[in-house]
């Protein structure tokens, strides 16, 4: 459990939290959601014990980070948003010595390091100069990196950022996998697609406070309507008309190729859709959401889209 | 891992000296280090020998080759510290490493006294480099093992002064180049102020007619003073120049290269200094405090004591400020918990 109560932290005057709150249960990949300035980095380095706040408190994993800073950053891995390496050193040398650094016995060394190249995906570039390492696979050293007390949380800050779309999908794979191995996850980053697909609950943090919490069910659920664009392969009027008197259906656009249904919130929304259309004899090639659901939230409780507010 | 190895335990001294002993730079050091020891060593050997060809001065040609090298040495000591040194915690801050190094077990003071000891360490490799070349001074002979000792261990003492300075600055500086603009600035404030400040006070103690004499640089590396005149001096004028380590190891090589020309007690030669009663190689050196508190002091004893004091502030002053960068329990928790 990740606990913050009124957390605080000003910059000179600027103030970069302010009366933020949250509570992440344990086991959950946390999404931290907001522009840039929002806090996102400030709450992570308070929690990872890198940072006092002005006031209010934050516990990880049971240890307050105001009376045991030193304990929290030792149960917490960290990967921060920039960061750099060393110059000369190969993969292998720059994990022996962080491992030495946590006082790993030279026994276990080796083959920890080997077992963490293999967990993010870089068992080939073991002894590869780290300088020479693209940004996805300093991504992927440095989430080796922070694993390596096997800590019980990870906080990563913006760590899909600069990553190709490649990279992206093999770090939300990963972020998948250490979550499947019971990791507590804090992942920060104000690009909501890549979030969406990897977190299991979300917070909106905005102007340092954190504005809105919950899972994706829990922070739509407020929703009455969505936007579902059904594509069909013919006539789109046909369709329009066979969905025009489904319960579900609040409003119909018939396009080229596709039609953009107003529904009802719901899962069963979907499916409702799908037999009028089958029964009607219509074929359908895709249906999927249009805009991400968790923007629409954002831009619900913040009053601005997130790319506006970056 | 208990008892000694965990006091000693620091893998950034490792990890440091691995990295730096792959850079392409250290070997141009290394190259750079032997090449200036070995031209100043046949410089100074082949002008004693042309000075004249009588035994005698041949004799004192191992102390002549003895202070270019000392003079070398320290120069070079003196380049390549804050260099070496300066940057390594601020290039941590530059590169983002720093927060990822202390969020280990490694505590601060591990990482000053790791990236201090990893510098100081490759100085003392380039000068187990150059033992071969100092060996030519062994070979020539006319020196004593004690005073080599004492001047190599005031050379070593130099490096850790002015490499805690510069570890200082590299705790306190937000990137590297402003932390080794300090550091060779305070080097040279360290190494010209002292004598400035103790020369003005004893031009001024000398214009009032309590004490002093005239004196300027000698060749030989240490200050050379006129003939013995006032016995009533100052004790701060001395004790001040005494914290230069140019005079602290230039005045020790200077006696040494005077007790190899004779020895006849000590004179007081005004000022605050006393020097050994020396005439017969033209110069008359001046290498212990001879008023105040510190009567009957080595210069290099007031400087040893200095640089401790003044390694030790800079050392504690450094950890101080690399705690601060995060936060920590009022009581902190023990190490390896």
């Amino acid at each position: 459990m990740i606990t913050g109560t009124h957390l605080a932290r000003a910059f000179g005057t600027r103030m970069a939290l302010s009366d933020c709150s949250f509570e992440i249960d344990t086991g959950a990949v946390f999404g931290l959601v907001g522009p840039n300035g929002a806090g996102k980095t400030t709450t992570l380095r308070i929690l990872a014990g890198l940072l006092q706040p002005t006031s209010g408190t934050a516990s990880v994993d049971g240890v307050d980070v105001l009376t045991h800073p030193q304990v929290v950053r030792e149960r917490v891995g960290w990967m921060p948003d920039f960061f750099g390496v060393y110059d000369r050193m190969t993969a292998r040398e720059y994990l022996t010595f962080y491992a030495s650094c946590y006082r790993i016995p030279r026994a276990r060394v080796a083959r920890l390091a080997e077992d963490l190249m293999d967990l993010v995906g870089l068992p080939d570039r073991m002894d590869m100069p780290v300088d020479a390492l693209s940004r996805g696979m300093k991504q992927r050293l440095c989430l080796a990196r922070a694993l390596i007390p096997d800590p019980p949380v990870l906080l990563l800050d913006e760590p899909a950022s600069g990553l190709d779309p490649r990279a992206r999908v093999e770090l939300r794979e990963l972020v998948r996998e250490l979550h499947s191995m019971g990791k507590t996850m804090v992942v920060s980053s104000h690009i909501l697609p890549e979030l969406a697909e990897m977190c299991t609950s979300f917070g909106f943090i905005d102007g340092g406070r954190m504005v809105a919490q919950g899972t994706l069910e829990e922070l739509t659920g407020g929703r009455d309507r969505s936007t579902l664009r059904v594509n069909v392969s013919g006539d789109a009027q046909a369709a329009a008309v066979a969905l025009d008197g489904v319960p579900q259906v609040v409003a119909l656009r018939p396009g080229d190729g596709c039609v953009e249904v107003d529904v009802h919130a719901g899962a069963e929304a979907t499916s409702a859709i799908l037999q009028a259309l089958l029964a009607a004899g219509v074929t359908v090639t895709a249906v999927n959401p249009v805009g991400s659901s968790l923007e629409d939230v954002f831009l619900r409780v913040t009053g601005q889209p997130l790319e506006q507010s970056a | 891992m208990n008892g000694i190895g965990s006091l000693v335990w620091n893998p950034i001294i490792a990890r440091e000296a691995r990295t730096r002993m792959r850079s392409k730079r250290t070997a141009f050091i290394l190259f750079c280090w032997l090449a200036a020891l070995g031209v100043v060593t046949i410089l100074a050997y082949a002008s004693a020998a042309n000075q004249s060809a009588s035994v005698a001065v041949l004799a004192h040609s191992g102390v002549t080759v003895f202070g270019a090298l000392v003079a070398v040495i320290v120069a070079l000591v003196l380049l390549l510290v804050p260099g070496l040194v300066a940057g390594s915690i601020a290039g941590e801050r530059e590169r983002q490493t720093l927060d990822l190094l202390l969020c280990t077990r490694v505590r601060p003071w591990r990482v000053v006294i790791g990236k201090l000891a990893a510098s100081l360490a490759f100085m003392g490799f380039l000068l187990v480099a150059s033992l071969p070349i100092l060996s030519v001074v062994a070979l020539l002979g006319g020196i004593a093992w004690g005073d080599i000792l004492i001047v190599v261990g005031l050379g070593a003492l130099t490096a850790v002064m002015i490499g805690s300075m510069s570890i200082l600055f590299s705790a306190i500086s937000k990137g590297p180049t402003g932390a080794i603009v300090c550091s060779y600035v305070a080097m040279f404030i360290l190494l010209v102020g002292p004598l400035v400040l103790g020369s003005y006070l004893l031009a001024q103690g000398f214009a009032s007619g309590v004490s002093g004499s005239g004196f300027s640089s000698s060749s030989g590396g240490g200050l050379i003073a006129g003939p013995p005149t006032v016995s009533q001096a100052s004790a701060a004028p001395p004790l001040i120049m005494a914290l230069s380590p140019g005079l602290a190891i230039g005045s020790e090589v200077a006696s040494i290269s005077s007790q190899n020309c004779a020895t006849g007690g000590f004179t007081t030669i005004g000022g605050g200094f006393s020097s050994p009663a020396v005439y017969n190689c033209g110069v008359v050196t001046f290498d212990r405090i001879d008023s105040g508190p510190l009567n009957g002091w080595h210069i290099w004893q007031v400087f040893t004591v200095f640089a401790i004091a003044l390694s030790a502030l800079c050392i504690g002053l450094a950890i101080v400020a690399l705690r601060g960068r995060v936060p920590w329990p009022r009581r902190a928790q023990p190490e390896g918990t």
